[in-house]
C-alpha cells in the first residue's frame, strides 16, 4: 500500500487503473541518437513555420492597419470609369458642344467564316440599304480573311446588323470627330483629316492642346450669334445675288470674337466634298481694300493727332484730279463741310484733305498703332497679312484716306473699330473665352477724347448719315458705311463691289462691334438698283443688333433722353465749317 | 488540460476558417460588384457622351428656329416688350380701397382708374352676368 501512494494522490483517478509497472529505457547508442536528430528536425520544421506565419502576420498587419494593398486597388477603380477621349471637345462660351469624338462601330467580315454569302449579303443589305448587294456579295466570297463592309455606322445599324446572327462579322471600334452644330462654326472650329489631325481651323491652330488636353476647349463664340448672323448674311446674299459675305461680332471691352462667318460655307462633317471657295475664311484670310470704313481710322487720326477738330472744315467743292483718275465723291454737296459732315456724307474729297493736312507720317503711325499694318494674331492659322503701299508715297496716303490702296482683313477692321470706340485702347483679338468680368490689359492707342468724337461721329452716320437703315430703336447703334470697288485686273470695277457696314451699340458706352461684308452685291427692286453699303450691308447689321441685345441682356434705352443727347449728338451743320474757312 | 485547449485551438480554427472564407467570398462578391458597377458606370459615361452629341445636334438654332415656327406662335422680343422694373405700375396703397369704392361708385368706372394692373383683371374675366360685387371681390383678390 506504501509504494502505491504517490500514485493515489488523485482522487478522480478511478480504483480500476492501475499503471503499468514500468521505469523509463535506458537511453543509449543509436537510439538516443536518432531522437536528437528527430528534436533538431522538429524544431528547425517548428522555425520555419513560425518564420512563415511571422510573414504571413506582417503582411496581414500591412493589409488591414496600414492599407499597403489600397492605392494600387482604387487605382484601378479610377481609370475604369474614365472615357478615353484621344482629342478634346470644343464647345463655345456657354458650354455648347461644337466638336466632339465619338466611338463608332465599323462592320468588317472574315469570309471564311461566313457559311451561306448569298444569304448573308442579301440580309446585310436589308438593314444597309447604302450598300449594293453585288458588291457584298463579291466582298464575301472573296479568299481573304479580313474585308470592310462599312464603316462608321450609327448605334441603330450596329443593332440591326447584330440582330441578323451572321456569323463571321464582327465589329472594330473607331474613333470619328463629329462637329453636331454643322455649317454654323464651320469656319471657326473647321475640321480634322481621317487620322484626327486639325486640318482647318480651331482643330487645326490648336492641334497640340487638343492633343493633349482632357477638358473641353472653350472658345469665346456664341453659337446663337453664329445663327442669328449667319442667318442675317444670308438673307442679304440672297436678296442682293451677292457672291459670298461675311459677319464678325466682337467685344469692344476684351477683344474676344463672339461669332465669325464667312459665307459660303461647308458642312465640317463632310469637309471633303466642300469646295475651296467654302473653306476660304473671309474673315480672316481674305483681305479686302474696305472702302469708307476706312474713314474711322482717318477720322481718328486727325483728330488724335490734332491736325484737325470737330469744328474744322474742309473744301469740298471740287474734285480731286490725281495723274488720271479722280476723287470725287459719291454723295456730293460742293460746298465746305465740318469734319462731321465729312464722316456723316462719308466725303472723300474732304478725307483725302484731312489726310494730306496730317502727312503721310502720322498717317502710317497712327495705322500702325491700331495694328493694321502687320499681321495679327489668331488662334487660328488661316490669317491673312494686310497689303500696305511700299513705298507709301502721297498719292497712297490719299487713297489710304477713303480705304482705297490698302487691304487690310475683316478681323483687322473690328479690331482696331473696337480700340477707337473704347476708349482707344488695343486689345488682342481671341477665340477663346476670357474668364467672367476679366478684361484684359490693352495696349493705349489714342487718347479718350478722340474716342468720345468717334462715337458721336459714328452715331450720326446713323442717325442721319449714310447708315440710316442700320438703326435699331433704343440701341444706339452707330458705324459706319464703306462700298469698295473690286480691283479687277488693272482697273476698279464700278459694278463689282465690296458692300461693308461696321456697327457699334450701344454708342454710349460701347460693348459690341457687328461688321458684315456682302461681296458683289446685284440691286435689286426693294434697294431701287442701289448696291452701296447703306442699302446692302446696314440694314442686316440693325436686325443683328435687334435680335442679339435681348441675349446678351443689352437693355433698350430712351434715345431722346437728355443725357444721352448731351453724350452723343453733335452739331454736324456747316455753319461753322464756314465760319473756319472764312478766317 | 490537454483535451481542453486542444478543443479551444480546434474551434478556433475552425472559426477563424470559416470567417476567413466567409470574407473571402464577401471579397470576391465585392469585387464582382465593383466590376459591374464600373462597367455600368463607363457605359453610362460612354451613353452621357453620345447623347451630348445627339443633344447639340437637335438643339442646331436653325432646326429650333423651324421648329418654333411650326409649332409655337411665340416670336423674337421685341423692343417694346423689354421694361424695367421702376416703369411698373405702383401697386394701390391699401388693399381695401377698391372695395369701399364700390359701395359707392359702379366698379366698371371706379376699378380701371386705380391703378393699370387690376384694371386688366375685369377684362380677362370670362364675359356673362356678373354682379359688380363679384367683379370688385375679384380684382380685390388679384391686387392681393
Amino acid at each position: 500500500m506504501k509504494a502505491q501512494q504517490p500514485l493515489d494522490d488523485n482522487p478522480c483517478r478511478p480504483r480500476h487503473f492501475k499503471p503499468a509497472p514500468c521505469a523509463p529505457l535506458p537511453m543509449e547508442g543509436p537510439a538516443k541518437q536518432s531522437l536528437e536528430t528527430s528534436h533538431t528536425r522538429l524544431i528547425v520544421t517548428a522555425g520555419l513555420f513560425l518564420l512563415a506565419f511571422l510573414a504571413i502576420g506582417i503582411r496581414l498587419v500591412d493589409v488591414t492597419v496600414l492599407k499597403g494593398g489600397e492605392t494600387k486597388l482604387a487605382r484601378t477603380a479610377r481609370t475604369v470609369t474614365q472615357p478615353q477621349v484621344s482629342r478634346a471637345d470644343i464647345v463655345d462660351r456657354n458650354g455648347v458642344l461644337l466638336a466632339t469624338t465619338l466611338e463608332t462601330p465599323s462592320l468588317f467580315a472574315n469570309p471564311k467564316q461566313v457559311a451561306n454569302p448569298q444569304e448573308a449579303a442579301r440580309k446585310i443589305v436589308s438593314v444597309l440599304p447604302d450598300l449594293s448587294e453585288g458588291e457584298v456579295l463579291a466582298k464575301l466570297t472573296s479568299d481573304k480573311s479580313f474585308v470592310w463592309l462599312k464603316r462608321r455606322l450609327t448605334p441603330r445599324q450596329q443593332f440591326d446588323v447584330n440582330r441578323l446572327g451572321i456569323p463571321g462579322l464582327q465589329f472594330e471600334r473607331e474613333e470619328r470627330r463629329v462637329y453636331p452644330k454643322g455649317n454654323l462654326a464651320a469656319h471657326v472650329v473647321g475640321y480634322t483629316g481621317i487620322d484626327n489631325k486639325g486640318l482647318a481651323g480651331v482643330e487645326r491652330g490648336l492641334d497640340d492642346a487638343l492633343h493633349e488636353r482632357r477638358d473641353p476647349i472653350k472658345l469665346s463664340i456664341d453659337i446663337r450669334l453664329q445663327y442669328i448672323l449667319r442667318d442675317e448674311v444670308q438673307k442679304q446674299i440672297d436678296d442682293f445675288r451677292a457672291k459670298g459675305g461675311m459677319g464678325l461680332i466682337a467685344d469692344v471691352r476684351t477683344g474676344e470674337i463672339l461669332s465669325m462667318i464667312s459665307l459660303p460655307d461647308f458642312d465640317p462633317n463632310n469637309a471633303g466634298a466642300a469646295s475651296p471657295e467654302a473653306i476660304f475664311n473671309r474673315a480672316t484670310l481674305g483681305v479686302f481694300e474696305m472702302g469708307s470704313i476706312f474713314k474711322i481710322f482717318n477720322t481718328a487720326m486727325a483728330l488724335d493727332t490734332k491736325t484737325a477738330t470737330m469744328t474744322s472744315g474742309y473744301d469740298a467743292t471740287k474734285a480731286i484730279p490725281i495723274g488720271k483718275y479722280t476723287i470725287h465723291d459719291d454723295h456730293p454737296q460742293r460746298r465746305w463741310l465740318t469734319v462731321p459732315e465729312i464722316f456723316q456724307y462719308s466725303s472723300n474729297i474732304g478725307s483725302v484733305k484731312m489726310a494730306l493736312d496730317a502727312g503721310i507720317e502720322k498717317q502710317r503711325d497712327v495705322l500702325t498703332r491700331l495694328g493694321l499694318t502687320r499681321m495679327p494674331t489668331l488662334e487660328l492659322k488661316e490669317i491673312g497679312g494686310p497689303l500696305i503701299p511700299s513705298p507709301w508715297r502721297q498719292i497712297n496716303s490719299m487713297t489710304i484716306a477713303f480705304g482705297h490702296g490698302m487691304s487690310v482683313s475683316p478681323l483687322q477692321m473690328i479690331n482696331a473699330t473696337s480700340a477707337v470706340v473704347n476708349g482707344g485702347i488695343l486689345h488682342q483679338a481671341t477665340l477663346l473665352k476670357h474668364p467672367d468680368d476679366y478684361i484684359p490689359a490693352g495696349e493705349k492707342v489714342l487718347s479718350q477724347q478722340t474716342s468720345e468724337n468717334m462715337r458721336k461721329l459714328m452715331r450720326l452716320v446713323v442717325e442721319k448719315g449714310t447708315g440710316e437703315f442700320a438703326n435699331a430703336p433704343g440701341y444706339l447703334i452707330g458705324g459706319k458705311t464703306g462700298t469698295a470697288e473690286k480691283v479687277t485686273g488693272k482697273s476698279y470695277a464700278r459694278k463689282a463691289v465690296l458692300a461693308s457696314f461696321v456697327g457699334v451699340f450701344p454708342m454710349n458706352d460701347p460693348r459690341y462691334v457687328v461688321m458684315i461684308s456682302i461681296d458683289e452685291p446685284h440691286g435689286n427692286a426693294k434697294s431701287h438698283g442701289f448696291i452701296t453699303a447703306g442699302w446692302v450691308a446696314a440694314p442686316p447689321v440693325g436686325r443683328v443688333v435687334q435680335r442679339m441685345a435681348p441675349l446678351l441682356g443689352i437693355q433698350p434705352v430712351d434715345e431722346n433722353s437728355p443725357e444721352i443727347r448731351r453724350a452723343l449728338v453733335i452739331d454736324s451743320s456747316g455753319q461753322q465749317g464756314r465760319k473756319v474757312a472764312a478766317n | 488540460m490537454i483535451r481542453a485547449t486542444t478543443i479551444l485551438w480546434i474551434a478556433l480554427v475552425a472559426c477563424v476558417g470559416y470567417g476567413m472564407f466567409q470574407v473571402k467570398y464577401e471579397v470576391q462578391q465585392l469585387e464582382d460588384e465593383l466590376a459591374r458597377v464600373n462597367k455600368s458606370i463607363a457605359s453610362s459615361k460612354n451613353a452621357i457622351h453620345v447623347l451630348n452629341a445627339e443633344w447639340s445636334f437637335l438643339t442646331q438654332p436653325n432646326r429650333l428656329d423651324q421648329m418654333t415656327k411650326r409649332y409655337l406662335t411665340l416670336g423674337p422680343i421685341g423692343n417694346p416688350q423689354i421694361g424695367q422694373l421702376d416703369g411698373l405700375p405702383r401697386p394701390p396703397a391699401s388693399p381695401a380701397a377698391p372695395a369701399v369704392a364700390a359701395n359707392t361708385v359702379p366698379p366698371t368706372t371706379k376699378v380701371p382708374a386705380s391703378t393699370p394692373a387690376p384694371a386688366t383683371a375685369p377684362a380677362a374675366q370670362p364675359p356673362g352676368p356678373q354682379s359688380a360685387g363679384t367683379r370688385v371681390a375679384t380684382a380685390k383678390m388679384r391686387t392681393e
